[in-house]
């Protein structure tokens, strides 16, 4: 969206008399101007509320440019009979709370899943020697336990933790929701969660030796 | 938590969820994660809260560029 007058910081929301829904409207013509008014009208509301789910600046900010770019990205599935605001406000929280579950999820099931992903990358010979017996004993484990959810819990963890799709990418290969996406995944870290505790044991996994998740997992989620 | 419990605790504790308890937070999140019209009422309070203790400045315009160089 390169555009000099876009550079404006927030007189167009006020300068443009048309309503959000004609605005949007234009957007679905290609508008980005239109688009751009607003994100002025509209940036402050969303920042505030992904803080409120958040608690964080910067990560408010990133869900609310998450937010915008989501909505410009849907526009043609918006329809007029939806007050866009009220959709926007909508799109904000879900992706407020998308990054407030995968940053709960790290210290937690994430971290679990990563290393099953970092063990099936690097093939069992090279777990070995990288880390011995204990580490394919955890591959295994995590193995044998995401073989046991059921299928689209299997599948939404494996497309948003493994091929780090964002969560509408993964909607759009299951044909399905994102709202079901988002449900599958945490009803499917539950279920992992759940299951490896009872073998943490075994499995002998603790913060130590946890790698740090690969970049981008669960981005844009 | 119901739409009923989440708009007592809404009044009560502000929409800044960090403020909360964390049970009861994890529960409104819950709630949010599949109630629109939580939803809808967390932003109507944001909308409040924002008209009350917000000040009217402060720049955006700096995330809306990021924004629309990101569209």
């Amino acid at each position: 969206m390169a555009n000099s007058a876009m550079t404006a910081t927030g007189d167009f929301g006020l300068a443009d008399v048309r309503s959000d829904e004609d605005l949007f409207l234009a957007c679905r013509e290609g508008d980005q101007l239109a688009f751009r008014v607003l994100v002025d009208r509209h940036l402050r509301m969303v920042r505030r509320l992904a803080l409120n789910v958040l608690g964080d600046v910067q990560e408010a900010e990133d869900a609310a440019q998450e937010a915008f770019i989501a909505a410009w990205r849907a526009r043609e599935r918006w329809t007029p009979e939806a007050r866009f605001s009220t959709w926007l406000h909508r799109i904000a929280v879900n992706k407020a709370i998308d990054r407030r579950r995968v940053r709960k999820a790290v210290p937690e099931s994430q971290e679990v899943i990563t290393r099953l992903a970092d063990a099936e990358v690097q093939g069992p010979a090279q777990a070995d020697a990288l880390a011995g017996l204990e580490r394919s004993e955890v591959a295994v484990t995590l193995q044998r336990a995401l073989g046991k959810l059921p299928d689209t819990q299997r599948q939404a963890l494996t497309l948003f933790y493994f091929e780090e799709l964002e969560v509408g990418r993964i909607a759009d290969a299951m044909g399905c929701s994102e709202q079901a996406v988002r449900s599958l995944l945490k009803r499917g870290r539950q279920t992992l969660k759940t299951r490896l505790q009872r073998q943490k044991k075994i499995c002998g996994y603790g913060p130590e030796t946890v790698r740090s998740a690969p970049e981008g997992a669960g981005r844009g989620a | 938590m119901d739409l009923k419990l989440f708009e007592a605790r809404l009044k009560a504790l502000g929409a800044a969820l960090d403020r909360w308890p964390d049970d009861e937070a994890e529960a409104a999140l819950d709630l949010l994660t599949t109630s629109e019209e939580a939803q809808d009422l967390f932003a109507r309070v944001t909308a409040e809260d924002m008209g009350v203790f917000d000040e009217p400045g402060g720049d955006m315009g700096a995330l809306a560029d990021r924004i629309a160089r990101n569209l």
